[in-house]
């Protein structure tokens, strides 16, 4: 079943306060259309400033596209009543890149994964602190740490606590955004492979956006690719790579030995 | 070295916050310590020197000065934390719902401050005062407001600042809003610097009252106010120049304690 339908979203920055003309600038999504399956895992790759971020900040709600409309479950997301959004919220999460910038500094991990129980669940506080117990086991971290600041643990723990708040409600769709990137390369391949069991076991999607192709390729069903606010390619797992665009992040990976070095990627 | 003068941040502070919790005290339980009820007239006992009977003498109506100082902290100290604490919560809700809001709003806002803030507030609260008369009372509505312009600005910019940030947006998409979001993430993440510009400023408002007072427009006569006490002694400056320094020294005294105890709360931010 088609989970979410993303349809002609165009965004524009505008470039001058409202008092002023808009002048409309440089689009940074043109013309965006993708539809999602329940369960599946959809990579969105491309260079910076490619607009795959932007995708992702509108997906959730955070940016209003400037045309266009996204349904979420058959919901258009933008032409709600507020009941109805609170609803979608429960069940489109995000992770974002900077995991110590996405908690707040003065909370400890215990309120920050109790947040949104206390905002969609009406929990008792030994419920919370059960539920709380059991999100951090998902994500293999000790309980005891729901006692620590976030800066008192470190960047993959705080990665992990980062998915086990997307998950505390139990998402269908859950917007990684370049979730893994600052992360090194075991820690890495830990999340993914907890991320590909969470998957298999709560039955979620995933839109894994990121500019790393290996590590996309790696997790998703399904790879679009995106140059200056445009969807170029869309290619199944294990399909080869055509457009330009594309072959030009493929070939930016380095080989696993300078020796398979080809002609492609001697420009480093 | 460095631990000595950190233990002498510590003493210094420790003594202006006792000092001033005593003073906080003395004017809480006055109607009880006052030796004498500081607003009885009696001429036969002008300008008496300190005795026990009078610790700091009397004044030119023969009224306890020790008295009307003790009551005066009410009127002094008194009026300033009702100016700061409800323009700071006033000022909170005025900037919070600005900066939630933005666009045409917030637009129209920073634009009517910035037209107020071209005034200096003492000509600003002189204005209020003229329409609105001279008392205690209005003294304090029009301080409130000129502080409520100042402080619902910098919370402005404060929210403003963190508007952005990753966990307010992750605390959007795990579904806090409104009041929530806040209480549980902006007001944790700015009061360090809200209470620091909170407490610089009582400084300057106990000396406006003062000054409003001094020049006729705040506390009217027979109440002891600071001000209008440094204002009533001044015609005696040459024989009992002792009439302005005790209000005078009292004045100076809570500012400076409240600027300490302000700028080690700036510190403690930095």
């Amino acid at each position: 079943m088609t989970l979410l339908k993303v349809k002609n979203i165009e965004k524009h920055y505008a470039h001058r306060p409202f008092i002023f003309k808009r002048k409309l600038a440089a689009p940074a999504l043109q013309k965006v259309t993708f539809s999602l399956q329940e369960g599946e895992c959809l990579g969105i790759v491309g260079q910076s400033g490619s607009g795959k971020s932007t995708l992702g900040r509108i997906i959730l709600g955070i940016e209003r596209p400037t045309d266009g409309e996204i349904l979420f479950q058959g919901v258009n997301l933008y032409d709600t009543t507020s009941q109805q959004k609170k609803l979608i919220r429960r069940d489109l999460q995000a992770v974002f890149q900077n995991s110590y910038h996405s908690f707040n500094p003065k909370q400890t991990i215990f309120q920050i994964l109790e947040e949104p129980l206390l905002n969609f669940e009406h929990f008792s506080k030994t419920e919370r602190q059960h539920k709380v117990k059991e999100l951090l086991n998902c994500v293999e971290l000790e309980s005891k740490i729901a006692e620590k600041y976030p800066s008192q643990i470190s960047g993959g723990q705080q990665q992990r606590v980062n998915i086990a708040r997307a998950l505390a409600l139990h998402p269908k769709l859950i917007i990684l955004d370049e979730a893994i990137s600052s992360l090194d390369m075991i820690l890495q391949k830990h999340i993914i492979q907890l991320l590909q069991t969470l998957q298999k076991d709560l039955k979620l999607a995933y839109i894994f956006i990121s500019h790393d192709l290996q590590a996309t390729s790696f997790i998703s069903d399904r790879i679009l690719v995106m140059q200056d606010g445009q969807l170029v390619e869309e290619i199944k797992k294990d399909e080869a790579f055509k457009h330009p665009a594309s072959l030009e992040l493929y070939n930016a990976i380095l080989p696993c030995h300078p020796r398979e070095r080809t002609n492609n990627n001697t420009s480093y | 070295m460095n631990l000595g003068r950190k233990n002498h941040v510590h003493i210094s502070k420790f003594i202006s916050l006792t000092v001033l919790i005593i003073i906080g005290l003395l004017g809480l339980f006055a109607p009880l310590i006052m030796p004498h009820d500081p607003l009885a007239v009696d001429i036969s006992k002008r300008f008496l020197a300190p005795s026990w009977d009078y610790p700091l003498g009397t004044d030119h109506l023969g009224r306890c000065v020790f008295s009307r100082l003790l009551l005066g902290i009410r009127y002094s100290l008194g009026s300033v934390l009702i100016i700061q604490i409800v323009a700071t919560l006033l000022a909170i809700l005025v900037g919070a719902f600005v900066s939630l809001k933005r666009g045409i709003i917030d637009f129209l806002f920073i634009r009517i401050c910035d037209i107020l803030l071209a005034f200096p507030t003492l000509i600003l609260a002189f204005g209020l005062l003229g329409l609105l008369g001279p008392s205690l009372k209005n003294v304090i509505l029009a301080l409130i407001l000129t502080q409520l312009i100042y402080y619902s600005r910098l919370i402005r910019s404060l929210f403003i600042g963190i508007n952005e940030k990753d966990f307010i947006q992750a605390a959007r998409i795990s579904g806090t809003s409104g009041v929530k979001l806040i209480i549980r993430h902006y007001l944790p993440n700015v009061w360090t610097p809200i209470v620091t510009i909170v407490a610089l400023d009582v400084g300057k408002v106990i000396l406006e009252i003062a000054g409003f007072s001094f020049i006729g427009l705040g506390v009217q006569a027979p109440l002891p106010e600071w001000g209008m006490m440094v204002n009533e002694g001044k015609q005696y400056i040459r024989q009992h120049p002792e009439l302005m320094l005790y209000p005078g020294l009292a004045i100076v005294l809570v500012v400076l304690i409240f600027n300490h105890l302000a700028s080690s709360l700036k510190r403690l931010d930095q």
